[in-house]
């Protein structure tokens, strides 16, 4: 059976300076997760470029990009990916425990507290409602003080108090700490409230309200054979 | 319900791909296949002899008694029924070139055999066999094992005491032929004129008269006659009946060991159908979940999963039932020369029927805990993606569960022949699981502790790996049960197969004599000793008497009238009786204690702690022996065990000195030369003393080996298919974690986890597994291989360790290491992939 590449992204360009907050929306199967997979160093781009922190991605190993996420990244993901089997505050602790980090525990349940969980660290993942779920991945994405946070759809399964508090939660890690938000989302009240807007659409990114920057810099295209 | 039924087959089209499922079918098949390959076997055998017993015991009676019986006696015999004599001992056989090598010699007469008939080569009949041609030879058939043994021909002279014989034919098929001859010797037959000519006829002799009875009358009422018309006879008169219970309960007790190996496999195996139908439901959760939205009743669903599950049940035990039956009918046709059976397909259905019955139940037993567990999970926990089952299993399926456990339990007891071994193999796997839950709980402790102690900072890969341990769906508890329960055996396999082997090699050079001997004249004692001194080699002998005589009392009771049905059986045996001799046999005292060497005082006895279990006696106790019409009484004071590869007499009983002296007729002994000296100075003995039967040690070790080497083959067979077993259960166990791994893997290596690090935690985890299973496996292995080498085989299991050690580390790190390695391939898949998939 002959199978044909099909490029999911193409001819992209993205800046984003440090301490900026950009959103990107766009409609389902426009790339957006692998947008972030790539930004992220999770999946790597058939041609062209990621650079972050000055450091290129692209020449990495694979360890080594998992050593440039543990210290300057942090991911949430759309469908939260807990670990199952670990309690909210083991899911929490793990980026300080992976890092060798001591007193991960005390940070974890501080972090817990911030998203209004420190209650439920016992809990296990399927004993969480969706919203809970959600937050702990933000208290696991937010714990080791990254100075990129990668968030697809943060405030998608929240309510709309809960997504607000989320919200102000990452405003003021971004004003307080100068951490760098890339956040996937259809929520237009967030996606307001970042320095800007771009929208992914047939493979390119179209800035909807733009303040360029470029300190940071980063050009990826990318093609998925299937 | 036909809706159901075609959904539920639609539904199971694509099984085929899943591996679970295979898993599922390979442990009931093999399972199944080895209780099916016994319990056919056994069936077989059992029809065979209870068809043929006539012919196997050579009549309806049989009367034996160590002096012939009088004539008035043989008189009635004649008078009540067809009636044969057959004359039997064990007597050097000696070619013209001075090889020797013992035999039974049998006599016969013209009656002889009364069922069946004896088949000869050339095709000749046993009468023109064992006459006496026109040159006044006697003739003789042979049994075949001799031509292996002593490249015996036909149309050879042989010489057998006194007398120079012509062997005429090679004996192919004789119907009474002991199931012991290749062990005492093998069966050479003649006529009884041929044998009062040969000289060993003397009245001291150890021989066996026996005679066959053949009557349409009922064999105990006819025996009840008997013992009405002779009330004082001393002989020993056994019925056909007696013998056929007698081999039955041989039978039971060799295919309950063989069965009991097939139901460990198959509990083994049952773990694996238990996480193969976990895997299996895993992958259908989002099916589940889409029944129930759509509006499916959970008895419907219920009812798709648990068909699936028990058609597949059936099918895997199909398999194995009927593969396991031919090779037991292709097993009872390769052993048709050897055992007289004729096999029947008809004794194969019902075996096959309830091995198939069997298999279901038994993946019932584990599935249905499964299945309700998640089939009870509600839709809207389904439906969010469930990843944890709940603990609680709806009542239903408790009954259920319970109710097919029980069916399994009664097909058990059905299949193993001895209740009281199936109820000690039902103990012994409760306690096993309680031990092992037991194990789990405090390993499952020690990990939780582990992991949140201090000492694992900065260790992540180690604070993962004993995080492991005592996580919830984590793999310790099956591959524990699985794997340990495996291990365990293989280990016990292991020590007692190393433990006879070694007592063997050392039975040869330390302390094993060259040649022993039996029946030594008192007359000609002294001649002997000369030539024994004399011989080449010779470096020294002990010669000890040997007296036979009855245990007829114990504390006044006359053992013909006690209640113990074991001692009323022993009344009329003969035991073998002798002096303390520490040359003779290497015997030490379990209970009570030697007298010292210059005791003088009242009688006392020794007795074998076999015989002393048989009858039930105790230290302390009043014995009353009969010997040639005279009676001693002693009191047993030691209970002694003999070393049993190292023996050679099996004295039964053992006097203070002088007790034994009026009946003493015949010597036993032992001769210890230097090496390679046995062959020659066998045939010099029995070219001097033609009535001494000489055996030669190297010989008996050379066979007990052999047998020894074939059981051991066979133990590691069996060992070997129950750890096939248990890889497969580990296949299942690995498998049904395989997915969590693998996710937990690709989140840890997104949020900044070495991949390195991820497979380190995995290697540390089975290295942790490994240690806990070898350790599970040497310490319960090792002590129920103590109990069994210590009780039973009353061997010395010391420095045999090692083997028990070398098993448990090799298996299960190859047992682990292979599933570690499948898992390790599985993490290398790209993360983002399976991000993009889970969740």
């Amino acid at each position: 059976m002959a199978h044909s590449d099909v490029a999911v992204l193409k001819d992209l360009n993205l800046l984003v300076d440090a301490t900026e907050r950009v959103a990107i929306v766009g409609p389902s199967g426009s790339g957006k997760t692998t947008l972030l997979l790539i930004l992220t160093g999770l999946e790597t781009p058939s041609a062209g470029t990621v650079r972050i922190a000055q450091q290129s991605l692209t020449t990495m190993t694979a360890d080594q990009r998992a050593d440039l996420r543990r210290q300057h990244i942090g991911i949430v993901f759309q469908s939260f990916h807990l670990i199952p089997t670990l309690t909210a505050l083991e899911n929490v602790a793990l980026p300080l425990e992976i890092g060798g980090q001591r007193n991960s525990r005390k940070h974890a349940l501080a972090m817990l507290d911030k998203v209004g969980l420190a209650a439920r660290g016992d809990h296990y993942p399927a004993q969480l409602s969706g919203g809970e779920q959600q937050r702990v991945a933000i208290a696991r994405a937010l714990v080791h003080g990254p100075e990129l946070i990668v968030a697809d759809e943060p405030t998608g399964n929240l309510d709309e108090n809960t997504g607000e508090r989320i919200m102000q939660l990452l405003i003021d890690l971004n004003r307080d700490n100068g951490t760098t938000l890339l956040l996937v989302t259809h929520d237009h009240k967030l996606a307001a409230r970042c320095d800007r807007t771009l929208k992914l659409e047939s493979g390119k990114l179209h800035t909807i309200d733009s303040t360029a920057a470029d300190s940071a810099a980063a050009s990826a295209a990318t093609t998925v054979s299937g | 319900m036909i809706a159901l039924t075609r959904y539920m087959l639609r539904d199971l089209r694509g099984a085929s791909k899943i591996r679970s499922l295979w898993v599922f079918c390979a442990c009931l098949i093999l399972g199944i296949a080895l209780i099916a390959v016994c319990g056919s076997l056994l069936q077989i055998v059992r029809d065979g002899f209870t068809a043929q017993q006539r012919y196997l015991f050579g009549g309806d009676l049989k009367i034996s008694q160590r002096q012939d019986i009088s004539s008035t006696q043989r008189q009635w015999l004649a008078q009540n029924a067809q009636v044969s004599r057959l004359l039997e001992l064990r007597t050097m056989l000696g070619t013209p070139d001075g090889d020797f090598s013992v035999v039974e010699l049998q006599s016969v007469d013209d009656a002889y055999p009364l069922y069946g008939q004896v088949l000869l080569q050339p095709d000749i009949t046993l009468q023109q066999a064992v006459n006496q041609s026109a040159d006044g030879i006697w003739g003789a058939a042979f049994d075949p094992a001799l031509i292996e043994q002593m490249s015996l021909q036909v149309g050879q002279l042989v010489t057998i005491g006194d007398l120079q014989l012509e062997l005429r034919a090679v004996i192919m098929q004789q119907p009474d032929r002991s199931l012991t001859a290749d062990f005492r010797g093998p069966p050479v037959i003649i006529d009884e004129r041929a044998l009062q000519l040969s000289g060993l006829l003397s009245p001291t002799s150890l021989i066996d008269y026996d005679y066959r009875i053949r009557t349409e009358a009922d064999p105990d009422s006819w025996r009840e006659q008997l013992r009405g018309e002779f009330p004082q006879a001393s002989w020993e008169v056994q019925t056909v009946n007696e013998r056929g219970e007698f081999v039955g309960r041989r039978l039971d007790q060799v295919a309950s060991v063989l069965l009991l190996i097939g139901f460990s496999t198959l509990l083994i195996g049952g773990l694996g159908v238990a996480n193969s139908v976990n895997a299996y439901l895993q992958s259908k959760l989002g099916t589940l979940a889409t029944l129930q939205s759509l509006g499916a009743r959970a008895p419907q669903v219920a009812g798709v999963y648990t068909g699936q599950v028990a058609l597949l049940a059936t099918l895997a035990s199909t398999i194995g039932a009927t593969t396991g039956s031919a090779l037991a009918w292709l097993a009872a046709l390769s052993l048709a020369d050897k055992l007289p059976i004729n096999p029947e397909f008809n004794a194969l259905l019902l075996p096959t029927l309830l091995a198939i019955t069997l298999g279901v139940c038994t993946a019932l037993v584990f599935a249905l805990p499964t299945l309700g567990r998640t089939l009870s999970l509600p839709t809207a926990t389904l439906i969010r993606g469930a990843t944890r089952t709940p603990g609680r299993l709806p009542r239903g399926y408790v009954i259920a569960t319970a109710a097919t456990c029980l069916l399994a339990c009664v097909l058990l007891l059905w299949f193993i022949p001895e209740p009281a071994v199936a109820a000690a193999f039902l103990g012994c796997i409760i306690l096993l699981l309680v031990l092992l839950e037991c194990m789990v709980r405090l390993i499952q402790l020690t990990g939780k502790k582990l992991a949140h102690s201090r000492l694992l900072d900065g260790q992540f890969s180690w604070r993962l790996a004993a995080a492991s341990l005592y996580r919830p769906s984590g793999s310790l508890r099956p591959m524990l049960l699985s794997l340990g329960t495996a291990l365990t055996l293989l280990v016990i396999s292991a020590l007692v197969i190393a433990s006879t082997y070694r007592i063997l090699a050392d039975t040869v050079p330390q302390r094993a004599p060259a040649l022993v001997f039996y029946d030594l004249q008192k007359t000609d004692l002294q001649a002997f000793d000369s030539t024994v001194s004399n011989l080449n080699g010779y470096q020294q002998h002990a010669v000890a008497p040997l007296v036979l005589g009855r245990l007829t009392q114990v504390n006044g009771e006359a053992l013909s009238d006690s209640s113990i049905a074991e001692r009323a059986l022993e009344a009329n045996d003969e035991h073998k009786l002798s002096y303390r001799q520490s040359s003779i046999d290497n015997t030490s005292v379990d209970r009570g204690a030697w007298w010292p060497n210059d005791y003088s005082g009242p009688t006392l006895v020794a007795m074998e702690d076999r015989e002393a279990d048989q009858l039930g006696l105790s230290v302390g106790d009043k014995l009353q022996f009969t010997i040639m019409e005279k009676t001693i009484d002693a009191t047993l004071t030691a209970i002694y065990s003999q070393a049993r590869f190292e023996t050679s007499f099996w004295l039964e009983a053992v006097f203070t000195n002088d007790v034994l002296d009026p009946f003493i007729a015949r010597h036993i002994g032992s001769v210890y030369l230097d090496t390679d000296h046995d062959v020659a100075a066998q045939s010099a003995l029995a070219e001097e003393f033609p009535g001494v039967v000489t055996i030669r040690t190297a010989k008996v070790l050379a066979a007990s080996r052999s047998i020894l080497k074939s059981a051991g083959l066979a133990m590691m067979l069996i060992a070997g298919v129950s750890l096939a077993a248990s890889i497969l259960v580990m296949a299942s166990v690995v498998a049904v974690n395989r997915q969590r791994q693998v996710y937990e893997a690709s989140v840890l290596h997104a949020i900044g986890t070495r991949m390195g690090v991820v497979i380190k935690s995995v290697a540390y985890e089975y290295t942790l597994l490994a240690i806990v299973l070898s350790l599970f496996a040497m310490t319960a292995g090792g002590a129920l291989a103590q109990l069994l080498l210590h009780y039973w085989l009353k061997i010395d299991s010391t420095g045999s360790a090692w083997a028990g050690v070398v098993v448990a580390l090799v298996a299960s790190v190859l047992c682990l290491f292979a599933g570690a390695v499948w898992l390790m391939r599985t993490l290398s898949a790209t993360p983002a992939i399976l991000l993009k998939r889970t969740g």
